[in-house]
């Protein structure tokens, strides 16, 4: 047996859960989502927002605001529902694209101060993490955008020989350090550039 | 071309988990990886050139969004892979010991050998799915398949 046909049979053991497909497409029509995930926040970090498949919390009556947020580069009016609970704090994100599709962002989660300790975020914490968040995007043209508040930078020839790209991104007096690693994930930082590695 | 939301996922969902799995090593977050796909697969409404591109679409998508979950600081309730596997029906004794062997491998290392051995991916395909460069993507398998070799030792040949 080669270890090709080994490895096959091995990993043919592992398969996807069921997921009704009818349930999702018609939910995804009313605008509803189901909740599946909830992305924790460090304060002290920037972290990818839970993009999709969020929580949604039914509306239980929390802060609920109009914000402008920056959408690849562009100021986009956005509705942000914000619920405070007894252990952490989840927010909801609504826009629409570029392309006129209405977008949801969920997320949320807890910080955690210096002991550990975990507390719910506040309205503060998440206004601050979803205004200072970077977006890399691979489109499907092979091009390589990155995206912070006003700035919108095509960085597909920025990529060094080891496949890492090195880019400040500014608006205004705000700078961010960004590395993109070769697997695509990246790093950023306010004051130096970082890797996963550090 | 264009195949329905369940036929793509009758086809490809269990590609999709497979791949995903490879990278966080967890089942809900392989399998919240591949719902995520699919809600994105369902909201594109691309249009495909055929189902091999289909295929390489929901791998990549799926490969990424585990990424972000691995990133991701929301991964208190991961189930050890080691758990999971105890509900795995393997067909020989020795399909555990190269699944165990597989998961123990660096993870840049354990998602090229899963794209070249079970999606029969080339150097090239691989390099593209994974956007690094052919020549990483090279000594990447060759160092995978080295670790395996010593882990597996005579389980494991030399091709």
């Amino acid at each position: 047996m080669t270890n090709k046909e080994k490895y096959q049979r091995t990993f043919s053991v592992l398969h996807a859960s069921e997921l009704d497909l009818e349930e999702t497409a018609m939910n995804k029509r009313k605008g509803i989502r189901i909740s599946k995930r909830i992305t924790a926040v460090c304060a002290a970090a920037a972290i990818v927002a839970a993009m999709s498949v969020g929580a949604y919390a039914a509306d239980i009556g929390g802060i609920q605001r109009k914000v402008q947020i920056w959408f690849h580069g562009d100021q986009t009016a956005a509705v942000l529902d914000i619920q405070q609970q007894d252990s952490m704090t989840q927010y909801e994100l609504k826009y629409t694209d570029e392309n006129g599709e209405e977008r949801e962002v969920h997320g949320g989660g807890v910080a955690l101060d210096a002991f550990g300790n975990e507390t719910p975020l506040s309205e503060d914490d998440i206004m601050e993490h979803i205004s200072n968040q970077v977006e890399v995007l691979h489109k499907e043209d092979g091009s390589v955008w990155a995206y912070y508040k006003g700035c919108s930078m095509d960085i597909t020839d920025k990529f060094d020989e080891d496949g890492y790209c090195y880019v400040q991104l500014k608006d205004g007096d705000d700078v961010i350090y960004l590395t993109v690693e070769p697997d695509g994930g990246y790093c950023t930082s306010s004051d130096k550039f970082i890797t996963s590695n550090d | 071309m264009r195949l329905t939301a369940e036929e793509a996922y009758r086809k490809f969902a269990d590609n999709a988990f497979a791949a995903a799995f490879s990278i966080c090593r967890d089942k809900t977050d392989a399998d919240d990886a591949v719902h995520d796909t699919f809600i994105k697969y369902i909201s594109k409404n691309m249009d495909y050139n055929d189902e091999e591109h289909i295929k390489a679409w929901l791998l990549r998508t799926a490969i990424n969004r585990a990424k972000d979950f691995t990133r991701s600081f929301a991964r208190k309730n991961s189930v050890p892979w080691e758990d999971y596997m105890d509900e795995l029906e393997f067909a020989a004794p020795e399909d555990s010991e190269l699944f165990e062997a597989v998961m123990k491998l660096p993870d840049k290392y354990r998602i090229v050998i899963h794209l070249f051995y079970y999606e029969e991916q080339s150097i090239t395909e691989i390099s593209k799915t994974l956007k690094r460069r052919e020549g990483t993507v090279k000594s990447q398998l060759s160092r995978g398949r080295a670790l395996l070799k010593e882990m597996l030792t005579e389980e494991w040949n030399n091709d």
